[in-house]
């Protein structure tokens, strides 16, 4: 078993074999890498009305080519069915959310719903019709790479390779346009038309991905890479290389491993294989993982807790908060029955002078305070350079000054 | 033809009737909330639910199906709220990532196990098998009077019925916390209106619908049913009365229409041949919504929000 | 939490005590430690610069927005226990208009509390919803889907919602942002009969040249609390100075406090 998957693995179980698993890693990059600006625009689903929107058009071509050759089995001619009725269901989506009161989820599950609908009606039609490859039909819903000839595989990895090269080429009108519109008209840059090419391409992706992982996952190819690559970084260029990288790494160890068994699905298993990759950025991240902000959150719930009974403590006010007690009691500040001990009160009378010292600098300079994110929540000599603390002390009022 | 319409056409024609109208019913408030693809993850993980309820209690019975499913949809949904707020993702990605994944657990523990012997397939899951529900005992109108025949009626005919109930109920009762949730939440919760609990038990509900309806339209097909006769309605009026009313209607001849043509359609054309009926209502509904985008009243609402989104 | 002003001795049953509280999102404190009692029957203002955390105060205040520390209380008890007393008008911009509702079924929204769930509106409901409408001027208009409303419309709807909850303290958020002259005057109106009334109201407010025209206290606010109190005693250059800081020149604070030496107001 190991030893099957080791081989998947290094490319050397086989020419199908390996032209598979090559062929889903390029996908699963070029997939990852359109997929970034869709998400950065805030249209995921979009892609999954889109790739919904492939079975009519599928179906179509099936019963046409089927009619005039006996066998429905083409993939140009299908892919190129399916390519022409996703291309209306996105028409379709654009114009219900633009020109109606409809908002976008509306008309986005209103299009794949019909059109899938649609699609299923015209299965039946070919059903009852009299040709062959009829159960070919169904793998393009959960996809099936058992029995790719390899002239399908290479189509397939020759089609992701020359869509992994146009996105790069695009990498920076895309981000433009996704990042600030007006921006990028300002540059010259037609984003109506960059906009159109940004979901042509990702039509062509849907519609290359069919054979692999089916038309009802492949949207998950377009989703979870980018929003893996956003727990990593808040670059965008970066965003889109590691979403290419983590996309071609579940396309790669997905089609690797459904390769060892004969019942195993290949799409399922690259889609899971993404969201592992997905759930380890989730949980793990240094900077926006589950972990760590439940840490940082916890950090910050008690320093605002410090401050504000080191404040309480300063002013003379009764503390009733039992957490702000338990902080200031772990810190030794306060005494079991609740009342100051030396260090408590030196450290108060520290927070209420850096307090002034804060309220002081807010007074002069708001504007620089407001960009502050912790509000004068951290020691004021970590934020502020040492020159503006003093000159800031020199004008503090006299009874407050720190000794 | 009698006799042929009882045994082959009223259940089928009655369970889909019953299930549009109260997805459409429900579909409303997903409309204007605008949570439509709430339906959309719903019904795409009633599969994966489907398959870990067999493989857990090794029956296809109705009840642990439903209860599969009706877990599914819920950790679906607790999984995208926590992939929201934890890991700070926009709303619709979350929902992408969660759903797709969940679904492709189901279809690789459907490929893996040997529950696609059993009748289970990703087809029969996502388009239904409306034309199965056949009533054996519908020889004759008279059986719609006798008990022992009715009894015999397929069971999902009264398991949807019995949801539809369950449906019109829920939004009687809830009626004006479901509204005031819709129009304003932060008004809600401070005359404590609960919108939270309103927002979990409309997604229960819709999970409850989309369930029943499920085995016998499919699980995409669920989505038109929910999204295409409320979202038609929408453009027909600005009154929230009447517009369920309208979907209300839309749902109802979308059901009947699409289950005629799909039924007796090809026969108009000589070829003897029936297509699948829930595919057909959901392309009936589409046409109605289409129509609607392009003749109804109100479909261009109050002009300001046209710029926004 | 507590940081009670001594304020655990006064009169405990003040419309709404707020102690200690900061909220944040994620990191970053929108509102730090601030502790504010809103006196009975006055018409309090809360002031303060874009990004200063007012409305974020008032949602804390109503237990929509979560927040780090703090206690709130109203008239003495928690906020649940009270919530019948209490009305809220959210920001205009907070609801999507093209909802598919009338003016009189807004309205009805606030007898939510009056009414069983299983009740259907009645006459007097309906009657009482369009007496609220006719004082502020909207009840031709009851018929009227909201979404054919102007700017100004739509906030007289909402306070009349407000209206037709009888609270004894109204928490208005920016009810004069983007309205016509005519509307602002006639809310202000409604605002001071229902102070005249005994009612308690407090307002996120933003334009600081009415303020010593329409309320008689103020809070002011930039994430801490500047300052609190009757208008005359708190609303002082000195204190704008130090909620604004740079962003108000001499001349405007100038005008600002000391509104009668300036041009009188059309």
């Amino acid at each position: 078993m190991l030893e099957l998957l080791w081989q998947a693995l290094t490319f050397t179980a086989g020419y199908n074999t390996s032209l598979v698993t090559l062929g889903s890693a390029m996908l699963g990059a070029s997939a990852g890498m359109i997929g970034s600006f869709i998400v950065l625009r805030k249209r995921s689903l979009v892609s999954d009305a889109v790739s919904h929107a492939t079975l009519p058009g599928l179906t179509l071509a099936f019963i046409i080519i089927g009619l005039f050759t006996g066998d429905g089995r083409w993939l140009p001619g299908l892919l190129l069915g399916a390519a022409a009725s996703a291309a209306a269901g996105l028409w379709g989506v654009q114009g219900i959310s633009n020109r109606t009161r409809l908002g976008e989820d509306a008309a986005i599950g209103a299009v794949l719903s019909t059109l899938f609908g649609l699609g299923v009606v015209l299965i039946t039609v070919i059903q009852a019709m009299d040709v062959t490859g009829q159960s070919g039909i169904s793998g393009y819903l959960v996809g099936a790479t058992a029995g790719m000839l390899a002239s399908e595989a290479q189509l397939i990895g020759i089609s992701a390779l020359v869509l992994l090269i146009i996105v790069f080429m695009f990498r920076r009108p895309f981000l433009l346009v996704c990042f600030d519109r007006q921006y990028a008209y300002t540059q010259g840059i037609n984003a109506n038309r960059i906009d159109m090419l940004m979901l042509l391409l990702l039509l062509t992706v849907t519609v290359i991905g069919l054979k692999i992982t089916g038309l009802i996952l492949i949207v998950a190819l377009t989703i979870i890479p980018p929003v893996t690559g956003r727990f990593w970084t808040d670059q965008p260029s970066r965003l889109v290389g590691i979403a290419a990288l983590s996309g071609a790494v579940a396309g790669y160890i997905g089609a690797a491993i459904s390769s060892i068994a004969a019942g195993l699905p290949t799409g399922p298993l690259i889609v899971l294989t993404a969201f592992v990759l997905f759930a380890i950025g989730l949980l793990f991240s240094p900077r926006r993982g589950m972990v760590a902000m439940v840490l940082a959150q916890r950090r910050f719930r008690r320093r605002v807790h410090l401050r504000q009974g080191l404040l309480a403590l300063a002013r003379d006010e009764a503390i009733y908060d039992e957490l702000t007690l338990k902080v200031l009691r772990r810190q030794g500040y306060i005494r079991r029955d609740g009342v100051a001990t030396p260090p408590g009160l030196v450290a108060a009378r520290d927070a209420e002078h850096e307090e002034q010292l804060w309220a002081l600098y807010r007074q002069l300079y708001p504007d620089e305070a407001a960009q502050l994110d912790h509000h004068g929540l951290e020691p004021i000599d970590d934020s502020l350079p040492p020159d503006m603390v003093s000159s800031l002390e020199t004008r503090l009022p006299l009874p407050t000054r720190s000794a | 033809m009698g006799s042929d319409f009882l045994i082959l056409s009223l259940a089928p024609l009655l369970v889909a009737t019953i299930s549009s109208l109260s997805c459409a019913l429900l579909g409303n408030f997903l409309v204007l909330r605008r949570q439509s693809l709430i339906g959309d993850a719903i019904s795409h993980v009633a599969l994966p639910g489907i398959v870990a309820s067999f493989l857990i209690t090794g029956t296809l019975a109705a009840s642990a199906m439903m209860l599969g499913a009706g877990v599914a949809a819920l950790v679906t949904m607790a999984l995208i709220e926590a992939i929201k707020r934890l890991g700070h993702v926009e709303p619709s990605a979350a929902m992408g990532v969660a759903f797709t994944a969940i679904f492709a657990l189901g279809v690789l523990m459907l490929e893996v196990s040997d529950a696609s012997g059993v009748h289970l397939d990703v087809q029969h899951a996502l388009y239904g098998n409306l034309e199965s529900l056949i009533w054996f005992e519908g020889l004759h109108w008279t059986a719609l009077l006798d008990p022992a025949a009715l009894a015999k009626l397929p069971p999902q005919l009264p398991r949807v019925a019995w949801v539809g109930l369950l449906v019109a109920i829920f939004v009687i009762v809830a009626w004006r916390p479901l509204v005031i949730g819709s129009f304003d939440p932060a008004f809600a919760s401070s005359v404590r209106a609960r919108p939270l609990l309103t927002d979990i038990m409309l997604v229960i509900m819709v999970a409850i619908t989309a369930i029943a309806a499920f085995e016998a339209v499919g699980s995409i097909l669920v989505i038109a049913m929910f999204i295409c006769p409320a979202a038609s309605a929408r453009l027909m009026t600005d009154r929230l009365l009447t517009q369920i009313a309208w979907s209300q209607g839309f749902a109802c001849s979308s059901a009947v229409l699409g289950y005629v043509l799909a039924g007796y359609g090809p026969g108009w054309f000589g070829h003897d041949v029936s297509l699948s009926a829930a595919g057909m209502i959901a392309t009936v509904s589409g046409a109605i919504l289409l129509a609607a985008c392009l003749f109804a009243p109100r479909r261009h609402g109050n002009m300001e929000r046209m710029t926004t989104d | 939490m507590k940081t009670a002003h001594a304020m655990q001795h006064t009169d405990t049953t003040s419309p709404l005590t707020i102690t200690g509280l900061t909220v944040s999102y994620g990191q970053k404190p929108v509102v730090f430690s601030v502790d504010c009692e809103v006196p009975e029957g006055s018409l309090m203002a809360i002031v303060g610069p874009n990004g200063a955390g007012k409305s974020t105060l008032l949602k804390a205040a109503l237990g929509i927005a979560p927040r780090i520390s703090g206690d709130i209380r109203v008239y003495g008890q928690p906020y649940r226990m009270q919530a019948h007393r209490l009305a809220y008008v959210p920001q205009r911009s907070s609801v999507d208009w093209d909802f598919p509702t009338t003016v009189l079924e807004v309205v009805l929204m606030g007898l939510f509390h009056t009414m069983r769930w299983w009740q259907f509106t009645r006459r007097r409901h309906r009657d009482k919803a369009m007496a609220c409408l006719a004082r502020v001027g909207m009840d031709a208009f009851a018929d009227r889907q909201i979404g054919q409303l102007s700017g100004g419309q739509q906030q007289r709807v909402f306070l009349a919602r407000a209206l037709v909850q009888e609270a004894d303290l109204t928490i208005l958020d920016e009810p004069f942002a983007g309205v016509d002259a005519a509307t602002e005057k006639a809310i202000i109106e409604v605002l001071k009969s229902l102070k005249r009334e005994g009612k308690t109201l407090l307002c996120v407010h933003h334009d600081l040249s009415t303020v010593s025209e329409y309320f008689d206290h103020v809070l002011l606010l930039n994430v801490r609390r500047i300052a609190m109190g009757p208008v005359q005693d708190t609303f002082t250059a000195e204190h704008l100075q130090q909620a604004y800081g740079g962003r108000l020149n001499a001349i405007q604070l100038e005008r600002i406090t000391h509104p009668d030496s300036s041009v009188s107001q059309a």
